[in-house]
């Protein structure tokens, strides 16, 4: 079955929970959603990623330059990423549309693993 | 009921120690209480539960979830802290309940449990406790201890390792070197409380023997540990668990080797003995655990009790007391040195002895006098000898052997 990688996209404006209770609810609605798909088969694994822009190299006339990432104006990060299994595009988006994270604000992207 | 009971009870021990590690991994060494009460939890939860609800069709991942909402729901407490860091909370979040049980883990966690900051007994106990998933009562039971006492000691070993600040990791480079030989040890000790435990009941120290061993054979598992020492101490454990169910006669009564039926030696334990042991001679250094497989070897390749190799016993023991002369290694040559060389150089070597250490306190070593007396038939000596053996500390098996004894001297 072909793999798809879900990539978390989120807001840093986004209003963060308020409180340890909300902040763990939050928490228990992502682990909820994960023990789910795990039983639906789709789950193949998952990780938060730091909350920064991280870093983009790029080779310019013979020398790598290093800058920080690509959302590094606008306030974007990418906050963790899922790699699911799942026949097609549309079921691999029919899985992504279940997420909480786009109750929380945040935007998924869904991309084809190249099979060799 | 009973039915479900009786499988939550069998599988706490063997998920336990899995999930301990697993979570000790995704929230660090410093929160071991709390994974454990969130185990705890989870094992209450699936015996009010299972009954009506019926067993989960995956019983391991059932608790691995329920042990980690249990984690988060705790960790809640830790949340309202200024100083609460949510990477803990992300990894539970992310965490693959079906990925316990992983090797790297549960190495992880005994590199933790045997730290040298803790004294050796709460090195073995935590390892008990949180690596082999044994709870306060039965290693209560093991070590003669109330379980009080036992909870004690657990509670200060693990305010310890949260001092500490440890990571949750197999050292690596020198300070594997510096931290291997500590857990080695620990694993010895495990062995040998299991093993020559004075008063322990007779049924924990085969258990505690079984988890040396699984532990001793995890080391030898990982490129990382698989050192020629661990293999030995595999080897050694291995030669000697392949005895318990000869140790003991029809009545509880403990046999000695020259009165075991061989045929109840577990051929097969003997047979991973001596895979370990091929594997441990390929170290550049012996250790003394090379030359206490070796004998164990030695013995368990002997047909009968008379056909052992002797001469190779008493050679090994030299080796061995030159590189640990401890008065126990010392009793053990000089009794090796009987059987090679014969009763009256056995018996002045023991002779010998009777100043070393704590010795005369020490039931074996009069119990081995009086035995090689009563082979000189100087009998009331060894009457005399036993006597003392009788009067120093012993577990039941151990007494009803030597009042055996006692009695052969007056026949």
């Amino acid at each position: 079955m072909p793999s798809f990688l879900l990539l978390l996209h989120g807001n840093v404006d986004q209003p963060k929970p308020s409180s340890p209770d909300e902040y763990m609810t939050m928490m228990k609605t992502y682990m909820a959603w994960t023990d789910r798909i795990r039983r639906e088969g789709h789950h193949q694994g998952g990780q938060k990623l730091t909350d920064d822009a991280g870093k983009i190299l790029r080779n310019s006339g013979g020398r790598v330059s290093i800058t920080d990432g690509p959302y590094a104006e606008s306030k974007e990060v990418l906050g963790g990423y899922y790699l699911i299994s799942a026949r097609d595009y549309e079921e691999a988006c029919k899985v992504a549309a279940t997420s909480p994270h786009l109750g929380f604000g945040g935007r998924i992207e869904v991309r084809q693993i190249h099979e060799l | 009921m009973a039915e479900s009971d009786a499988l939550v009870g069998d599988l706490f021990r063997r998920e336990a120690g899995k999930i301990s590690a697993w979570l000790a991994r995704l929230l660090g060494p410093s929160r071991l209480d709390l994974i454990e009460d969130a185990i705890q939890d989870a094992f209450g939860v699936a015996v009010a539960r299972w009954p009506e609800d019926g067993v989960p069709e995956r019983p391991p991942a059932w608790l691995a979830v329920a042990a980690r909402n249990r984690a988060l729901d705790r960790l809640k407490h830790e949340a309202r802290s200024a100083s609460f860091d949510e990477t803990a909370v992300w990894r539970l979040g992310f965490s693959d309940p079906e990925e316990t049980g992983r090797l790297d883990d549960t190495l992880a966690l005994m590199f933790v449990a045997c730290h040298p900051a803790l004294a050796p007994d709460e090195q073995t106990m935590l390892t008990l406790k949180t690596v082999c998933g044994f709870g306060v009562k039965e290693i209560a039971r093991a070590y003669l201890a109330t379980p009080e006492a036992v909870t004690q000691r657990l509670v200060r070993a693990k305010r310890k390792i949260s001092e500490l600040g440890l990571r949750f990791e197999i050292p690596e480079g020198a300070a594997l070197g510096e931290r291997l030989p500590g857990l080695i040890a620990a694993i010895y000790l495990l062995f040998n409380g299991g093993y020559t435990t004075g008063e322990g009941e007779a049924l924990m120290a085969g258990e505690l023997c079984a988890e040396a061993l699984r532990l001793a054979t995890l080391l030898t598992e990982h490129r990382a540990t698989a050192t020629g020492e661990a293999q030995a101490l595999a080897a050694l454990i291995a030669f000697h668990h392949a005895r318990a169910g000869a140790r003991t006669g029809a009545a509880g009564e403990m046999l000695l080797l020259s009165e075991q039926d061989r045929s109840k030696w577990d051929r097969a334990l003997i047979a991973r003995g001596f895979a370990h042991l091929a594997s441990a001679m390929s170290a550049e250094a012996l250790s003394p655990l090379h030359l206490e497989a070796a004998i164990a070897a030695t013995h368990a390749a002997a047909p009968s009790f008379d056909a052992t190799d002797w001469p190779t016993v008493a050679h090994y023991y030299r080796f061995l007391e030159e590189m640990k002369p401890t008065p126990v290694v010392r009793l053990n040559a000089a009794i090796a040195a009987a059987y090679a060389d014969g009763p009256a150089v056995g018996l002045a070597r023991l002779d010998a002895l009777a100043d070393a250490g704590k010795l005369a306190r020490y039931a074996l070593y009069h119990a081995a006098r009086g035995a090689l007396l009563l082979r000189l038939d100087r009998r009331s000596e060894a009457a005399a000898a036993i006597d003392r053996a009788l009067a120093c500390p012993l577990n039941a098996p151990e007494r009803a052997h030597l009042e055996r004894r006692r009695r052969d001297c007056r026949a």
